[in-house]
Formats: structure tokens, C-alpha cells, sequence
């Protein structure tokens, strides 16, 4: 909203402070005043709207003129009892009636009519105060509504009368909802579609009639002429030619406002200032100062009796605060007169009783209801910045700690620690523009569409989350899993680099049925990409990725193939469990990722490792070198060789593999592992352990065909 | 039995004794060195014949050969030493200026090492940590916090919906209602998490972000505590003393609502680009809980007040390591992550 200085000081011409400081105070005292700009010889401040979306009655410069009263302590010029001088009421009083058929909607409807006008230009000083606001001249009748609302705060509106249907001389205004497809044309040009519920004015004596002026229908039509609060139409509009008006101030209800002008896509100044809940009691302030100006400027008469509709009144009401508990509200020692005199001059007046404070609210500050609320008036005519900060007194017992916090910490620093670079990535993705985006991997759209489609870990595939409103198609779902964000970042930084690492950790949304709230479990997802590489080279590295994970969480876990480049993860610490945790795909020749529904992991969590004790006696090392045909897989070679391997055998590694014709034959690989054998009691001899290693070689003879190689 | 290479070698060792005994200078001790050790050096080149043998010579002669060489260059380093004058560098130099071979260390994100540092400040306040959820019913993002359906303040938060009427959090002040309602006081609580606004993304505005609610509950804490306890929250953060400027501002679970401003960190209060030259930065709005919330989860509000702050992550990250566009944080671009 935008204020001007020169205004203000109308009703405070005391004023000496420069407009900059009266800004900087306003922003500690109000709200934030976002720019202070010179317009000749005037300046203008822009007021953040959203710290006023309480204070209807500061969309004024009476009453921003108010607080800078209170803030800086000038009494306030009033508006003079002069301003709403009315001329005499015209003999040939017209009858003119208002029905109507929403009181909830409109608590209070004031209007008159105005005879004999001279509409034309405005006045110079009264077209700058307008246009230095923003707001364009017309013509002398709009421009007073207009002027009239910048001043007190009222939204005005003038109905040119002799566009309105009239039964025997007299109009009748109407206010009421809309009908489904009712049209208007609102004074921007632009046709709309009313739909139930929007309060519009209505000209109840409408008639149809044909093109030659006939009645069509006997029977009385009302027909909308304005859109409550928002915008006229442009049927009734005043322009040049105008004689006579009808001038409505009125009062609409806030929420009505609000939703009407959301459903149309239509912000006025009216508008702006009827959704913030608009003091009924300000109608007759507004159309008094309307007529004034209106005889002044326009010439204009009273033409009837002034018609206003208010049935239920709103009178001021008291608040009680007492002042012991301000001050420890505040944190301060303010005496009960600072109190008084601060909510004085916000013109509520306060009778004391004891400690009590009774405060009388006028019904323009309709955001007073709590004793909250008048703390917060004294801090603020007190000053914010004169509270001294202290901090609270508690006991010295230690924040309880968050484990699933500290977990998910742990990880990610471990993470780091082994090359991955951690990268945040969006909630929302897309559907279809997921599946062009990822051309460049071969088998990613299919991976991510099936997860978009189902879920692969909840067992019951729900759909993902869907955006009413999303920024665009490819924001438009909640992602079920986090593999497809990291693709797309490592898609985008092969540009630059050969290899890298990436990794994120966040929850993701797994629809349960309608009226639960979605599972979000918290997921690990990682990403190697090396170019020219191939899944040989690259699986070992992030399966060791992963069992340091797994061996830092003192975990064990198995791996089993899914589809050709799928294979699980499983959770097998103690026996009988076997729990899915994730996976790890091979996404081309140079991507491999994987995925870990970390929320699990923390679910089955193991204690602390316990110390084992270092061996004295020195261990004896043995290789074994075979060839075995390639269908064996060399994990359950190792598992053979553990579990034939004797008390004795402490660790079993493997530390050479290769495919050559030449050496294995065909069909064949060469495999070799060392063999570590050790005694917590004794130094072992060689003696000790070769019966042990034939029986090993004899055995992996007969279960996987193995050659021994020298 | 000895081979030629055998001779040769003892030979050598002779031919090297010889030389060692008449040096006098550095240059002698050069000049030794090209004799034997240098590319056609006479030890040099009999390594070069080393392959060539049968292997179970190779092992053993090779073993002699290295021995011979270590031998002579730790006694030209030893004869260098005794000498005078200027030193020769006798073995390879070391180029100081190399630049060194990092171990190849990953990064955690901007985000997350802030979310952490200031966590670690908070916890060691006494605040405990909570997580909020990604997607959340109107009531605990709205309702509770004294916005009934209907009230026009829920339109400050641009909020996204989805298809069936629930919420990606506009605000982590989604926890709040749980946390008062499952706890008893005194409750010093953060709920550190990411949020959604439907607004479109610019160098400054992003509808992914990051936020950390604070929740306090107790007997007989002030206005003033509530300032106190951000204004020593960031004094430890941007670790110095900061001027703290209060605006008033409104937010409907609070009362009254409050933006908390510190001194330009960037510019120390002298006016730049960062706080467009107010030499102000607003960074935490706040306030006293707002009774009707208090009611809501069942506190008494008449023996109990509470304060609660919403603290912008992603602003106190750019300001703590100078990042002027809020779009690098999701841009995955591992140019911007290696820095950290």
C-alpha cells in the first residue's frame, strides 16, 4: 500500500521529522516500509501489506496518520466536523430503497442519491493526490470516492441512477448472492461468470425488455449491477454525461470478499481493504465526507433521505489487562501511567482500577480481542528496541536427544567421508517429462516410471501424491523414491566431470488409503558414475560403499538378484531375519545407483560393536588358487570356504579374479583367495593347519568342479 | 661358480671404492654418480641385463645389485656431508611447490552442515530436536495454529495441495501443535525440516526451502526471553556481537507477531547489496504463542506462555558462506558442492 507524507501531515502538521525517519520509525512501530521514493515535492511510502493483513483501519492516512501520532507524540488533527458538512436536503425528495437478502454477508448499506451533478474533471490537487498514489483520474465523481478511501479507509461506489430501472420514479438497490450463470461486466471490460454465493448489488426493478423497449415479461427481474465490495459494472457507470447517483458505502463481510475475489481473479483497492474485516461503523464517516466533497467539487444535491440498513450495531468493547501481567508478558517495568498514556494515544482510552486496566476499543480496531493484542500496543508505542533481551531461566537437565536424527547424521558424514558428495534434490517430479529427460539412460524411464507407478517397498502400490496446483507438469508429484532425482544430477554433471559419487538423503511420500497420512519413510540414495567404466569395475565400489555402511552400523547383509540389473538388499543380522532394504541398480555401463530405506535400517538397529580382544599368537597364512567354471559365484566359493574352514580359520579374502582362455580354459575363471588361520591359545605350526587346507581344496573339488592352480 | 654379470659386479665395486676414496669436491661426487647411476651408468645398465637371466640368478644377483646401489648412494649423501662449501643436491629434489594429490573426500551439503551447526547451538540450549513430516494435514498446518478454514491470513502461505486436500508443509510450524499436545512443559523444542511455497523460483526465492521452527513452553518467560534467546542463538552462529531491531509483523499463531532484524553481517550494518542497503537483515519472524493455539493442544494457557520462531535455513546458509543465488542449492551442480 502506498502512503503519502504531505497527507499525512493534514492531520498532523506538527510533523517536523524527515520522511525517511518517519519510515524507519513506522517500520519498528507499524510495519515495514519497503521504499520511501520522492514524487516532486512529496514522498511516498510503500507499506508491506502482509504485516497489516490485521489492520483494516491503516489502509488510510488517517489512520497511519494515527500511529505516527502515537509513535512520535503529536496529537492527531482530526478530520474536521467541517469535512462532512452536507448541503440542505433538496425539497423534491426522491424515494429510493435497498432490500437486502443476505445480512450475514452485508452487515451494514449506506447510501443516498445526488442530484443535479456537474461531472467532469477533477480538480489539479485533487487528481495529483490520486495519481501519486497510483490510482488514475477520471472524473471528479469517482475520483472523490476514490479519495474518500485513501483518506478514511471506506470503499465508496457511485451508481449512475439514470441507467437503473426505475416503477413509478423510485429505484430499488438489492443486495444478495449470485445465481449460477449470472454474467456482469465489470468497469475493467471484462465479462464474468457469477457463481452461487458471490454477494453482487443488484437493480431490482429491472425489467426485460426487447430491442424496441417493450416489456418482455411482466414479472420483475433483478439483475446484477456490481459485484459487492469488488467492482462496479460497467452498465451503471458515472461518466460526463451523469446527472444523478446513487452513492452507496457499505459494509461487506470479509471472508465473502475474500473468496468471491479469489474465485473471479479480481483485486481491488475495495476489495484489498474489505477483506481485512472493515469497521461497520465507518460507512457514515465515508459517505459523509463523499457528499461533502461531491457538493463542493460536483455540485452535487441530496436527492434523498440518506437510506442505511445496520441491523445489528457494533459497539466499542472493553478489554481488561492487568498491568503486573504486562510487564511480565514483556519482560518489562513499565509503570501503569507509561501504559495509559501509550494506549492513549492510540486513542483507546483505559479507566484504571487497581492493577486493572478497562480498555475501551473503538470499533474501528476490530484486531483487539485478547489482552495479547494491547500488550503488544504498548510494546509497540513503548518501543521493541527498548526491551532488554534476556534469556529464559530453566533447569540444567540436557536436551533430550533425537536418535533417528543423530542416525541420519552419522550417515551422511560417513558418506562423505568415502567421496560422495551430497546433493538436495526436489520432492516434486514430474511424470512424463521424467521419462524424456532420461533418454541418455537406457533403462532409466522405465525404472522410474515403475516406481512412480507403484512402490516398491510398501507392498501396497498406491499411486503417488498428486499436486492440485503444481508449479509445472514436472513438479506435479510426490516422489516415492530418490533414485530418479540423483539420475537426473548425475546426467547434468557429466558435462564436467569423468567420475563422481552422489548421494541424498531424504524422506519420501508412500500414499496409504484415504484419511491416513502418507508413510514418509527416510531413504539413502547414492550414485557412482565413471565414464567408459563397466558394471564389473563399478559394482565392487559401491557394494563397498555399502558394506562399510553395513559394517558401521554393525549390520550384515545379502544380496539377491532381482531382474538382470536389479538386485536386492536384505537385512540378515540374527538368524531368521530377512528384511528387504533397498537396492542397486545397474542403470548403464557407466551408472550404477543404489537405494536403502534408511527408516528401516534405524528400525533394526544393532548397539554398539563390543571390543574383540587381539590375538597374541601369530596367525599362519595360506593362498588357494583355483579354477572353476564361470557359472560359480565366487560369494558362495567364499561361504564354502567359512564354513568348511574349521575353528582355526579366522578370515577368508579374496584377492585375485580374472577371465583369461589361456590360463583357466575355457568357460572358466581364475580365482584365489588368502586364507588366514589363527589360534587364540597357541601358535599354530604349519603342521596345524595343512590337513585343514587339503580338506578345504578336496571339498571345493567336489562341489564346484575347482582345478588348483600353482 | 660366477657369471660374467657376477664379475662384473665385484668389478664394479671395486671400480666404485676407488672412485669414493679420491673424492674431493661435490663435482667428484656428480661425476660418480653419472658414472654409475646415471642413465648409462655402469649400474644402470647391468640392472637392464637383470631380465635376461635365468631366474634363479635373477633373484639372487638382483638383490646384490640393489644392495650395491643403495650402498653408493647413501655413501655419496655421506661424503656430501663432510665436504665444504656449497651443497649439491645429490639425490632427485623435492619441488616443494607440487601440488599435493588429495584424498578424494565427498562433501555433506551447505544445508545440511548449517542445519547442523545450528542444531548443535540449539540442542546445547536445551532445545530438543524434532522432525517434521514432507506432507501434512490442514489441521496441524493451519487449523491448529489459529487459521480455521476460511481465515484469509492461510493466503499468505502459498500453499500447495495435493489432489486429495493434504499439504506439503508451508512452514515446519506443522509440529508445533504435536509437540505442545505430547509433552509437558517446561518444552524447549526445533523442528528443523523442509518446506513448500507455491511461488516461482528466482535468485532469491525457491518453492523447495528450509526452515527451523523453535517452540518454547514454560512458567513465566517474557517477550524479552524470546528475544534473548534468538539474539544469543545468532551471536553464536555468526560468532560475534549483533544489534538486534525488532518490526512488527503479523502471523496468526503468534501474538504479537514479531520479525526479528540483526545488523548486515555481511556489511556490518553499512549497507549493501544483501540487505539492499538498509544495513538490516530480517531473518526470524516471531512471537508469543497465540492463546488460541496454547487452547488448542490443551496447554492452560493462563499458567503457561510459550514463544515460537520460524528461522529461514537457506538464508542464514547464503549469508554464512556468501551464496547469491538460492538455485544452487537444488541445482545437484557438483561445481557449487565440491566447495564445501
Amino acid at each position: 500500500m502506498l502512503i503519502s507524507y504531505n497527507w499525512l501531515r493534514e492531520f498532523i502538521p506538527n510533523l517536523k521529522a524527515r520522511p525517511q525517519k518517519v519510515a524507519e520509525k513506522l517500520s519498528v512501530t507499524l510495519a515495514e516500509i519497503k521504499t520511501v521514493t520522492q514524487k516532486g515535492q512529496d514522498y511516498i511510502f510503500e507499506i508491506e501489506n502482509k504485516a497489516l493483513a490485521h489492520r483494516p483501519d491503516c489502509f488510510s492516512h488517517l489512520g497511519i496518520a494515527r500511529e505516527i501520532g502515537a509513535v512520535f507524540h503529536f496529537k492527531l488533527n482530526r478530520p474536521q466536523s467541517s469535512h462532512f458538512k452536507l448541503p440542505p436536503i433538496s425539497k423534491t425528495t426522491e424515494s429510493f430503497g435497498v432490500t437486502i437478502q443476505a445480512d450475514q454477508l452485508c452487515p451494514r448499506y449506506t447510501a443516498v442519491v445526488l442530484n443535479h451533478l456537474k461531472v467532469g474533471p477533477s480538480p489539479n490537487w485533487l487528481k495529483t493526490a490520486l495519481e501519486r498514489l497510483g490510482i488514475r483520474s477520471i472524473n471528479n465523481i469517482v475520483d472523490i470516492t476514490n479519495y474518500v478511501m485513501l483518506e478514511v479507509g471506506q470503499p465508496l461506489h457511485a451508481f449512475d441512477r439514470n441507467k437503473l430501472a426505475t416503477i413509478h420514479t423510485q429505484s430499488q438497490i438489492g443486495v444478495r448472492p449470485a445465481r449460477k450463470g449470472e454474467q456482469i461486466t465489470t468497469l475493467d471490460g471484462q465479462r464474468r461468470n457469477l457463481s452461487d454465493g458471490m454477494l453482487v448489488i443488484t437493480d431490482q426493478n429491472y425489467l426485460k425488455k426487447n430491442q424496441n423497449g417493450r416489456k418482455l415479461s411482466t414479472k420483475v427481474n433483478s439483475k446484477p449491477i456490481a459485484i459487492a465490495g469488488i467492482m462496479g459494472g460497467s452498465e451503471t457507470e458515472v461518466n460526463n454525461d451523469t446527472t444523478s447517483i446513487i452513492l452507496e458505502s457499505a459494509n461487506f463481510n470479509r471472508y465473502s470478499i475474500r473468496k468471491t475475489s479469489n474465485l473471479l481473479g479480481l483485486r481491488s483497492e475495495a476489495s484489498t481493504r474489505f477483506e481485512k474485516g472493515l469497521d461497520p461503523n465507518l460507512t457514515e464517516i465515508g459517505l459523509k465526507r463523499a457528499i461533502h466533497l461531491m457538493n463542493q467539487l460536483a455540485n452535487a444535491q441530496i436527492g434523498s433521505k440518506i437510506v442505511d440498513i445496520y441491523p445489528k450495531k457494533i459497539r466499542p468493547k472493553t478489554i481488561k489487562i492487568n498491568t503486573k501481567e504486562t510487564n511480565a508478558f514483556l519482560g518489562t517495568k513499565l509503570s501503569d501511567r507509561n501504559m495509559t498514556t501509550f494506549l492513549n494515544s492510540l486513542d483507546l482510552e483505559t479507566t484504571q482500577a487497581g492493577n486493572a486496566l478497562n480498555v475501551q476499543i473503538p470499533t474501528f480496531r476490530q484486531d483487539l480481542s485478547i489482552p495479547e493484542d494491547l500488550y503488544e500496543e504498548i510494546a509497540r508505542v513503548y518501543g521493541y528496541d527498548k526491551i532488554r533481551p534476556t534469556l529464559p531461566k530453566r533447569t540444567l537437565a540436557p536436551a533430550l536427544p533425537n536418535h533417528e536424527v543423530e542416525f541420519d547424521q552419522k550417515i551422511r558424514k560417513l558418506f562423505a567421508q568415502m567421496g560422495f558428495h551430497e546433493v538436495y534434490t526436489y520432492t516434486f517430479v514430474g511424470e512424463k517429462s521424467a521419462h524424456n529427460s532420461y533418454d541418455h539412460f537406457s533403462k532409466l524411464s522405465r525404472i522410474h516410471s515403475e516406481r512412480i507407478q507403484s512402490n516398491c517397498w510398501s507392498g501396497n502400490a498406491l499411486p503417488p501424491l498428486q499436486l492440485k496446483n503444481p508449479l509445472s507438469p514436472d513438479l506435479s508429484f510426490l516422489r516415492q523414491t530418490l533414485l530418479p532425482s540423483l539420475l537426473e544430477k548425475a546426467k547434468l554433471n557429466q558435462k564436467s566431470f569423468d567420475e563422481f559419487k552422489l548421494f541424498e538423503i531424504d524422506r519420501v511420500v508412500h500414499p496409504r488409503e484415504k484419511g491416513k497420512l502418507p508413510d514418509e519413510p527416510k531413504h539413502l540414495a547414492g550414485i557412482l558414475f565413471q565414464s567408459n567404466s563397466n558394471p564389473q569395475r563399478l559394482y565392487p565400489l559401491v557394494k563397498g560403499a555399502l558394506e562399510t555402511l553395513f559394517s558401521k552400523l554393525n549390520q550384515e547383509t545379502s544380496y539377491s538378484p532381482k531382474t538382470k540389473d536389479r538386485i536386492l538388499i536384505h537385512l540378515t543380522t540374527g538368524k531368521k531375519l530377512k528384511i528387504n532394504l533397498g537396492h542397486l541398480d545397474l542403470i548403464d555401463r557407466q551408472t550404477i545407483g543404489f537405494e536403502v530405506n534408511l527408516s528401516l535400517l534405524f528400525k533394526h538397529q544393532k548397539g554398539d560393536k563390543t571390543f574383540q580382544p587381539i590375538p597374541i599368537h601369530p596367525p599362519v597364512k595360506k593362498d588357494i588358487s583355483l579354477i572353476i567354471p564361470q557359472s560359480i559365484e565366487v560369494g558362495d566359493v567364499l561361504e564354502r570356504i567359512k564354513d568348511r574352514g574349521g575353528k582355526l580359520l579366522k578370515e577368508v579374502e579374496l584377492f585375485d579374479i580374472y577371465q583369461n582362455e589361456k590360463v583357466s580354459g575355457r568357460g572358466k575363471k581364475s580365482v584365489a583367495f588368502h586364507l588366514t588361520f589363527q589360534s587364540q591359545k597357541r601358535s599354530l605350526a604349519d603342521k596345524d593347519v595343512r590337513p585343514r587346507e587339503e580338506k578345504i581344496i578336496k571339498d571345493l573339488q567336489q562341489k564346484f568342479q575347482a582345478q588348483i592352480r600353482n | 661358480m660366477s657369471s660374467p654379470i657376477q664379475n662384473n659386479l665385484t668389478n664394479l665395486k671395486k671400480s666404485i671404492d676407488e672412485d669414493l676414496r679420491n673424492v674431493s669436491s661435490h663435482e667428484d661426487l656428480l661425476k660418480i654418480r653419472k658414472k654409475y647411476l646415471g642413465r648409462k651408468g655402469a649400474l644402470t645398465e647391468l640392472i637392464k641385463e637383470l631380465p635376461q637371466m635365468r631366474s634363479e640368478k635373477r633373484t639372487q644377483l638382483g638383490k646384490l645389485v640393489n644392495q650395491t646401489k643403495k650402498d653408493l648412494e647413501s655413501q655419496l649423501i655421506e661424503k656430501s656431508t663432510r665436504l665444504p662449501g656449497e651443497r649439491f643436491s645429490l639425490v632427485p629434489t623435492l619441488d616443494i611447490s607440487l601440488p599435493g594429490t588429495r584424498p578424494p573426500l565427498g562433501t555433506v551439503h551447505p544445508i545440511t552442515k548449517v542445519k547442523l551447526e545450528a542444531e548443535e547451538i540449539f540442542q546445547k540450549m536445551g532445545f530438543r530436536i524434532y522432525e517434521p513430516r514432507l506432507v501434512d494435514n490442514d489441521f496441524h498446518n493451519f487449523t491448529a495454529l489459529n487459521m480455521p478454514r476460511q481465515h484469509p491470513a492461510r493466503e499468505m502461505w502459498d500453499t500447495f495441495w495435493t489432489q486429495d486436500g493434504l499439504i506439503p508443509i508451508t512452514h515446519t510450524s506443522s509440529m508445533q501443535h504435536r509437540i505442545l499436545k505430547n509433552n509437558s512443559p517446561p518444552i524447549a523444542a526445533i523442528v528443523p525440516g523442509r518446506c513448500f511455497r507455491h511461488e516461482a523460483t528466482d535468485s532469491s526465492h525457491e518453492h523447495t526451502f528450509y526452515q527451523i521452527e523453535g517452540v518454547y513452553l514454560d512458567q513465566g518467560i517474557t517477550l524479552a526471553d524470546l528475544i534473548g534467546t534468538l539474539k544469543t542463538f545468532l551471536e553464536t552462529f555468526f560468532a560475534r556481537e549483533l544489534k538486534t531491531k525488532i518490526q512488527p509483523s503479523f502471523f496468526p499463531f503468534v501474538e504479537p507477531g514479531l520479525e526479528i532484524l540483526i545488523d548486515c553481517v555481511i556489511c556490518r550494518g553499512k549497507g549493501c547489496s544483501v540487505c539492499k542497503k538498509t544495513g538490516w537483515l530480517e531473518l526470524v519472524p516471531a512471537g508469543p504463542i497465540h492463546p488460541n493455539v496454547l487452547k488448542t493442544a490443551g496447554v492452560n494457557h493462563k499458567k503457561y506462555r510459550g514463544f515460537a520462531w520460524g528461522l529461514g535455513l537457506d538464508r542464514l546458509t547464503m549469508l554464512k558462506y556468501k551464496i547469491d543465488d538460492i538455485r544452487w542449492f537444488h541445482s545437484g551442480d557438483l561445481r557449487f558442492l565440491e566447495q564445501f
